[in-house]
């Protein structure tokens, strides 16, 4: 998982109020999916091994430690993968149902009961030379594949990931694991042991966020939805008018699962100006309330403002900025002399005007 | 130490020797053990006739053998007729595989890693044939329905790349090119496995290449020397080859895949099947 974030945050784009794209639109796409149905979110999916093709002792342990790797690094509510019987099984050996090419493979016809995957044996020959497993050679030579990288990418094709489409020359391969091609000894990501940001949102689209404070895979692009209510939109001079904002994404049947989500635990800035004004001024930032997505800030206006929220597009994660309707709160008259002749002043939360 | 080194100079040599008695006087060619077996009389037209016979009911069966590291370390290949009691065994390199029968002959090849070598079984003789002695990688090959030429599809051992596939008489003589090598696609990629199946009339050749994605098609007529392509993404396994029709399946994972009809010389598909996964299909006599 940190891995993942770690690696994201250094393509994503400066922060900024943006307008809605659509899913994938900024250049790096989700994976695509592959046919068949979908597990129930947050499945447990046990798995053993298949009788008279059980994988040799360290093949087993990578292939274990690939369904840790899809547990840990889904990032979303989809299946996780457990040791411990059912009937779903893993085979290795020369009975590997993957046709006639493919070092590994996965049939999820059955799902959401069960899987099989299976890994092509040590020596295999195709004509494009020799299988050899990283995992069952000492020391590993170059050349091997990482069973631990290829059972990662088999399990996300269990989960629902279709292969990766990469830009030309591969430039974004390490945005995925599921890939076409996986790679071997020691080309970049060989050794990847983590669903990579496409795969992530892919996941994410189709089974939803783990927690409304979850940051979304910067693989994506959605678009969110702030509102800004005010319980008083006209107001004695030194009265407090308490605004509400609410965030969500945006409810687009494009983004499946992730349509109307609420976005807690995000920054969202309350920004004013004088009405019929241009220039907005950012006040503060609004504190989450309890309620997931849900953003309050008090404050005793000296005069008469436009008022609007706004959600900056942030930095680690793939959602759009946005910004609320304006709503103006009218100040009249100071009710009990002196009155400030400054315009411009505001309370803190919960205080009084200056 | 010393211990150590008059074992490596007596005990070594004499477990080979024993070893050697044990087999009998098979050949150890390209990694093949053939113990039992013996050379077929080198008669003109012999090896044809043998193709060519009537069903003797001869069967094989290639076994894989795994160490116990799980790693393939050879091929068993098991082979008989009608009325033997016991299968001959030839022992096989890893890089290996059979084809047949045709008539009463199997075809296999093997690789030792420095040669490939493309022999014949007579099953009912117990005798073994060998066609081809070569540098480079036999990947796969065929006998035509006549039992007059043997294919053999090669990559060169340098780098595996694709050779195409090549013809040679069973009655000797050198091999020629009549496939050439499939064009470098870095979008289709690596080849992982190219087959050699006959129509269902025996009269055609077709030569269908396998990446990761897709697979590639191609249709030989010997009687021509023509070479009809069907090169184009969304190919997947091949089914059969009957008329001018290839049936293959679509590349999908992880489900059954569609079943389609290529017509070869348009490329023109027809899906037979969609969702194989609805159950399975009827035949209409």
């Amino acid at each position: 998982m940190k891995a993942v974030w770690t690696q994201v945050t250094v393509l994503a784009v400066a922060a900024m109020v943006g307008f809605a794209m659509p899913v994938g639109a900024n250049a790096h796409s989700p994976d695509p999916v592959v046919g068949g149905a979908l597990w129930a979110q947050d499945q447990e999916v046990p798995f053993g091994w298949r009788t008279g093709a059980i994988p040799p002792a360290k093949a087993r342990e990578a292939i274990l430690a690939a369904a840790d790797d899809s547990n840990a690094s889904r990032a979303s509510k989809a299946a996780s993968f457990v040791d411990g019987g059912g009937a779903s099984k893993i085979g290795y050996g020369t009975g590997a149902t993957c046709g006639v090419n493919g070092i590994a493979c996965f049939n999820r016809g059955a799902a959401p009961d069960s899987f099989t995957m299976w890994f092509r044996e040590q020596g295999h020959e195709f004509d494009w030379g020799t299988l050899s497993w990283c995992q069952l050679s000492d020391p590993a030579p170059n050349g091997c594949y990482d069973i631990e990288n290829v059972a990662l990418d088999e399990f996300g094709h269990v989960l629902i990931l279709g292969h990766h489409d990469n830009f030309a020359g591969d430039s974004d391969y390490l945005d995925a694991v599921v890939q076409t091609f996986s790679r071997t000894k020691p080309k970049a990501g060989w050794n990847a042991h983590v669903y990579g940001r496409c795969d992530v949102a892919t996941l994410q689209l189709k089974y939803d966020m783990r927690t409304w404070v979850a940051p979304y895979s910067t693989c994506l692009s959605i678009a969110t939805t702030t509102t800004l209510s005010a319980s008083r939109t006209s107001v004695p001079y030194g009265d407090s008018v308490t605004f509400t904002a609410t965030l969500k994404t945006r409810s687009d049947d494009a983004y499946g699962k992730l349509k109307g989500n609420p976005l807690a635990a995000r920054t969202i800035v309350i920004q004013r100006r004088p009405v019929g004004g241009t220039a907005w001024t950012t006040l503060a930032t609004m504190p989450a309330t309890s309620t997931a997505g849900s953003y309050r800030y008090t404050v005793a206006p000296g005069t008469s403002y436009e008022w609007r929220a706004v959600f900056p597009k942030p930095v680690v994660e793939g959602l759009l900025g946005s910004g609320s309707a304006v709503v103006t709160v009218t100040v009249s008259g100071c009710s009990s002399p002196p009155c400030p002749l400054s315009s411009d002043g505001f309370a803190q939360p919960g205080g009084s005007a200056p | 130490v010393s211990e150590s080194r008059w074992v490596l100079r007596l005990v070594l040599p004499l477990v080979a020797l024993v070893g050697i008695v044990l087999l009998g006087p098979g050949a150890i060619l390209a990694g093949a053990r053939t113990a039992g077996l013996v050379a077929c009389g080198a008669s003109p037209g012999a090896l044809t006739a043998a193709v060519t016979a009537a069903s003797t009911g001869a069967w094989y069966r290639t076994d894989p053998v795994i160490d116990a590291s799980g790693t393939l370390s050879g091929r068993r290949l098991l082979v008989t007729a009608r009325g033997r009691s016991e299968p001959t065994v030839v022992e096989l390199p890893r890089s290996s595989s059979a084809a047949g029968p045709f008539g009463r002959v199997v075809l296999y090849w093997s690789d030792d890693g420095s040669q490939s070598e493309l022999r014949t079984i007579d099953t009912a003789a117990a005798c073994t044939t060998t066609l081809a002695t070569d540098g480079d990688v036999i990947r796969s090959a065929t006998i035509d329905r006549d039992g007059a030429f043997a294919y053999e599809h090669r990559v060169r051992r340098a780098d595996r790349a694709d050779l195409g596939v090549f013809r040679r008489r069973l009655a000797g003589g050198p091999a020629i090119r009549v496939v050439p090598p499939f064009p470098v696609d870095d979008d289709f990629g690596v080849t992982f496995s190219t087959q050699l199946v006959w129509s269902e009339a025996g009269d055609r050749l077709a030569i269908h290449a396998c990446g990761a994605m897709h697979c590639r098609l191609r249709v030989f007529d010997p009687r021509t020397d023509e070479l009809a392509e069907v090169i184009e993404p969304g190919l997947g396994e091949l089914v059969e080859l009957a008329g001018d029709r290839a049936i293959v399946r679509e590349p999908c994972a992880g489900l059954p895949c569609p079943l389609l009809s290529v017509d070869i010389s348009t490329g023109r598909r027809t899906t037979l099947a969609d969702d194989l996964a609805a159950g399975p299909a009827e035949v209409i006599p």
